[in-house]
């Protein structure tokens, strides 16, 4: 079960006070949780920028591999 | 006979004030289609007056042989007469959702189901009841089986790029039906093993609840959370989740 308690709150510690219900069965849990920083993830392009270069580096060192490789046969 | 309240809860015509546990379909506008329908149960067991699973779902604990019966109510929300189709269905709880089978599969417990109307017409803004028999036969298999009544309406069949499209929508009713010997039933219970914060991509908080079933039946969880002692003393109002999250006996899920 997720909460979501506000955009605006600062990382904590908190005491987080949890109650969960299903029918006549109650249970509360209170636990310390700190919500930590958020660590920005890659954009959809940045990722792709990096597949791509990636890709750019492999093509350029098997292709210079191959030249090595013809060269000296001949 | 088990005793029964009869809890009739009136609907209003307008959707915004129908009581939550009505379950309700509509279709977007466009071309004729299914209307917009809802099904709530009417009766209700004595011992679950106050349990809101009891009130929104067939939830039940039988020894094999006996029978039930429980109403349901149909509201046609529509300025049209529905024609409604009144059935069955095998369901299954996995990975948190309570999920009814395509279709009108059969399953053991359908197996035991009937319904006294399975067709029904109802006028505009009008209601019609129904009676749903469930009757356990002395060879039924011990545990908790699950189920949907539904109630469906298929629109008249169109042509869209050469194909004929059926458009149906369909509203239900769970059952969560346990069988075992009789006498008290088997227990429902679950523990939250652990709380974590983190905080989402977009940066916003989260607590997550990790729940263990620890009973011998299905959950439906709802719940609340509030977070105080923060820095500096600060306190947050609750946070309600009311996201229905089942589970079954000894899965854990958060």
């Amino acid at each position: 079960m997720t909460f979501a308690p506000g955009k605006l709150l600062p990382d904590g510690p908190w005491q987080a006070n949890v109650t969960l219900v299903s029918g006549f069965t109650v249970v509360s849990v209170q636990a310390t949780v700190q919500f930590g920083t958020h660590r920005a993830s890659l954009s959809l392009w940045a990722r792709l920028l990096i597949i791509l270069g990636a890709t750019v580096i492999v093509i350029v060192l098997a292709s210079a591999l191959a030249r090595r490789s013809l060269s000296r046969r001949r | 006979m088990r005793r029964l309240l009869s809890a009739l809860i009136l609907l209003t015509s307008t959707g915004i004030a129908v009581p939550a546990a009505t379950a309700f379909a509509a279709t977007s506008a466009g071309p004729p289609g299914p209307q917009r329908f809802g099904v709530r149960l009417l009766d209700v067991p004595l011992s679950e007056k106050d349990n809101p699973r009891g009130l929104r779902y067939i939830v039940d604990y039988l020894p094999p042989g006996q029978v039930i019966h429980r109403r349901i109510l149909v509201k046609n929300e529509e300025s049209q007469t529905a024609r409604f189709t009144v059935y069955p269905d095998a369901a299954q709880i996995a990975g948190g959702f309570f999920t009814g089978d395509a279709g009108e599969t059969r399953s053991e417990l359908t197996s035991w189901i009937t319904v006294q109307h399975p067709t029904l017409t109802v006028g505009p803004g009008q209601s019609a009841t129904d009676m749903v028999t469930i009757t356990e036969p002395l060879g039924a298999t011990r545990g908790e089986h699950y189920g949907e009544i539904w109630v469906q309406q298929a629109a008249p069949a169109r042509e869209s790029g050469g194909v004929s499209v059926i458009e149906r929508a369909r509203v239900g009713i769970r059952i969560y039906l346990a069988v075992g010997p009789g006498g008290a039933p088997p227990p429902t219970n679950f523990a939250i093993t652990s709380l974590t914060g983190l905080r989402s991509a977009s940066g916003r908080p989260m607590i997550v609840a990790h729940v263990l079933d620890t009973g011998e039946r299905a959950i439906d969880l709802s719940g609340q959370a509030r977070p105080t002692d923060g820095p500096g003393g600060a306190s947050r109002a609750r946070t309600q989740s009311r996201r229905s999250s089942p589970s079954r006996p000894g899965r854990q899920g958060t």
